[in-house]
């Protein structure tokens, strides 16, 4: 599994954001009378409670340490399990190729993926997602090196998706914040 | 009775009128193609096809979704069989016999063996639900606003409990997604909770949003670093009727493994994932060989197919009754239910009876159309097993995008999607429980609208959830739960 985005600060950094948001909806909640803001204080006490547990787990005596960071597993999870059958896939994949996916374009898979999600929803929002939708899948097809072929079909589905969602639903995605081309559907 | 008689009849119309036989259909293939793909599975297919089911009546909207949950039940024995990956957890079992019989050229005997076992799983436990819901609705009418808050906690606490990674990170993830739905407007009184002034905000996050963040998204961000299964794929050798013969000649097996499916489901967090490998080592266990198991023995893929289509059914009791979803799959139906204005609880057992019956009679008859895929298309259909994960992930995020706008027309639901996405990944990174995260988005307005009405009733006093022996039991089941592992541990020392 790539490591290209996940540092190992990142387990300290998440409860941290955690924290941070819990505190401020905390804080907040007292801005809203004692009804409305009964509901957003239990929860972000939990919270604010559960991020500080895990921030300072390294420091709790042994026995709440476990408890706090140990998994419960008292039925052998769900989620574990299904984690053990796609590290299985992953381990099928390397034996039978023997390697991961190559890094294209001086990017790990994760990395790519991420930064092309980004992407995507910016360009969605300044140009219009009906534009950008096969933009992206062009760009990622590339990047994982498939044929023209595949290319060419991966963007043509990508533009006919969203075209169906623009003309089923009706939805405004042929314009964004910076340019409406919606007069350019009619023109093509 | 006497009222559920008239209610299956209705029910049983509706599912055989206008496009509901169409949505049984399209979502047993839907659901079989997502189950059949390594990695991907009915979580995922169910949470991109969510927003597309808006223009859909709220019935068929869940039969849709409920079919696609069935076929990937059955889906995921197929990448099982023939290339050793199971296409979901709940198909793990079925690689140990499954891929040896189509390695001794029995690939057609085991795929239809799966479909038989699969289909007469869910048939069997679906019949004994319709058999046993007057009882459900008789306990489900026992509970009130204070008791559906408690339940809600509770849902969050087994989560927690249950799921891999601390009870602490469970709690954390579960109230992170309960605190984030307190944005817009508060459910009883007219004010604007964390909005900034800004309108977009007004109707708070969606949680169909976070949803498919969570299940989508950040599952794209991690299958982006895994590799097509390019093993060689096997012979499609074998005799269907055979095939069809084993499950229909095991009827025990079937019938103890379906229900061990059934009562599995039932618990939260423990889904097919569990209950495939309790129904092996149970089949293995009561066997007069068993040391034939995991050489390529029928008996070994119909305990394990018997009982992932059997937890389907069970799932569906928690979810309905009291909104509390055993698993991912069942999160996103409960998200499905509630996006399409049927609410779990009392309603759905009275005044909506025909909605729920609709769903178990659609899921019978499904399970007759996964027989019938089985036999005819799914043995000429090895090569789903091949598609490379690259070519999924764009098309998936794709539809994400699309489906997160279609919610609401609200680009906020787009920047829910991306942000919460990234946060998803880390949270599955570090193991916190990604089901409770959703399950605390979804119940988050139902859990503040019952605490508000029950405080409202008690005159603000908070007695009113020690005030009769139901709902002391689920605040010590509460307690219980989640003092449980500290009491394991300290058993053990």
């Amino acid at each position: 599994m790539s490591t290209a985005i996940a540092r190992p600060s990142s387990r300290v950094l998440l409860p941290a954001v955690l924290l941070l948001v819990a505190g401020f909806v905390f804080i907040r909640s007292f801005s809203f009378g004692a009804t409305a803001g009964l509901f957003p204080r239990m929860t972000s006490l939990v919270v604010i409670v559960g991020a500080l547990l895990l921030l300072i787990a390294d420091r709790l005596p042994p026995r709440l340490r476990a408890y706090v960071v140990e998994s419960a597993e008292l039925f052998g999870a769900e989620e574990d399990i299904e984690r053990e059958v796609r590290a299985g896939v992953t381990d099928a994949a390397t034996a039978q190729t023997g390697e991961t996916v190559e890094a294209n374009w001086g990017m790990g898979p994760q990395l790519f993926t991420s930064v092309a999600i980004i992407g995507y929803a910016v360009g969605s929002l300044l140009v219009g997602m009906l534009w950008v939708s096969p933009i992206f899948a062009y760009a990622y097809s590339s990047w994982s090196r498939h044929s023209v072929r595949l290319r060419a079909g991966l963007t043509a589905m990508a533009f006919l998706l969203a075209l169906g969602f623009y003309t089923v639903l009706d939805l405004p995605i042929a314009g964004g914040w910076l340019l409406d081309l919606s007069g350019l559907l009619g023109a093509l | 009775m006497s009222a559920v008689l008239p209610t299956l009849a209705e029910a049983a119309g509706h599912i055989l009128s206008g496009q509901t036989p169409l949505w049984i259909v399209v979502g047993l293939v839907v659901g079989i193609f997502f189950g059949a793909l390594p990695g991907i599975g009915a979580t995922l297919g169910m949470a991109i096809v969510l927003p597309l089911t808006i223009p859909l009546e709220g019935t068929d909207a869940i039969i849709l979704l409920i079919s696609i949950y069935s076929g990937a039940m059955y889906g995921g024995s197929i990448s099982a069989i023939l290339i050793n990956v199971p296409g979901t957890a709940g198909a793990a079992a079925t690689t140990f016999d499954g891929y040896p019989m189509s390695k001794r050229g029995q690939a057609i005997n085991a795929l239809t063996t799966a479909a038989s076992a699969s289909a007469l799983g869910g048939f069997l436990t679906i019949g004994i639900l319709i058999l046993i819901s007057p009882l459900m609705i008789e306990i489900v009418l026992l509970f009130g606003s204070p008791h559906y808050f408690l339940l809600a906690i509770l849902g969050l606490a087994m989560i927690s409990v249950i799921t891999k990674g601390s009870v602490v990170k469970g709690l954390v993830a579960g109230s992170f997604g309960l605190m984030l739905m307190t944005v817009g407007i508060a459910p009883t009184v007219p004010v604007q909770r964390f909005t900034f002034g800004s309108t977009v905000l007004y109707s708070g996050l969606s949680y169909i949003a976070i949803l498919i963040a969570l299940f989508a998204i950040a599952e794209m961000i991690r299958l982006a670093a895994e590799d097509t299964i390019a093993e060689e794929a096997v012979a499609m050798e074998g005799s269907r009727i055979a095939g069809l013969r084993n499950a229909v000649s095991h009827p025990v097996l079937v019938a103890k493994s379906a229900v061990i499916g059934m009562l599995v489901g039932a618990v939260p967090g423990s889904g097919a994932s569990v209950s495939n490998f309790l129904s092996y080592g149970e089949a293995v266990r009561s066997s007069k060989t068993p040391d034939a198991f995991g050489s390529g023995i029928p008996e070994g893929v119909i305990a394990s197919e018997s009982a992932n289509n059997g937890t389907v059914g069970g799932s569906l009791v928690p979810t309905f009754a009291f909104g509390i979803p055993g698993s991912g799959s069942t999160a996103v139906l409960l998200g499905g239910l509630i996006m399409h204005g049927l609410r779990p609880g009392p309603d759905l057992f009275t005044t909506q009876l025909d909605v729920t019956y609709a769903v178990l009679l659609a899921l019978l008859v499904g399970s007759l159309v996964i027989v019938l895929v089985g036999l005819t298309v799914i043995p000429r259909a090895g090569y789903l097993t091949q598609i490379d994960t690259h070519v999924i992930i764009p098309a998936i995020i794709v539809l994400s995008f699309l489906g997160s706008l279609a919610l609401r027309n609200n680009w906020v639901d787009l920047l829910t999607v991306v942000l919460l996405g990234f946060v998803g990944f880390y949270l599955k990174r570090h193991e916190y429980s990604v089901i409770a995260f959703v399950l605390g988005a979804i119940l988050g307005p139902i859990a503040e609208s019952n605490l508000y009405r029950s405080l409202a009733v008690s005159g603000g006093s908070f007695d009113i959830f020690v005030s009769d022996p139901l709902a002391v039991g689920l605040l010590l089941a509460i307690v219980g739960i989640l003092l449980g592992p500290a009491l394991k541990a300290a058993l053990t020392d």
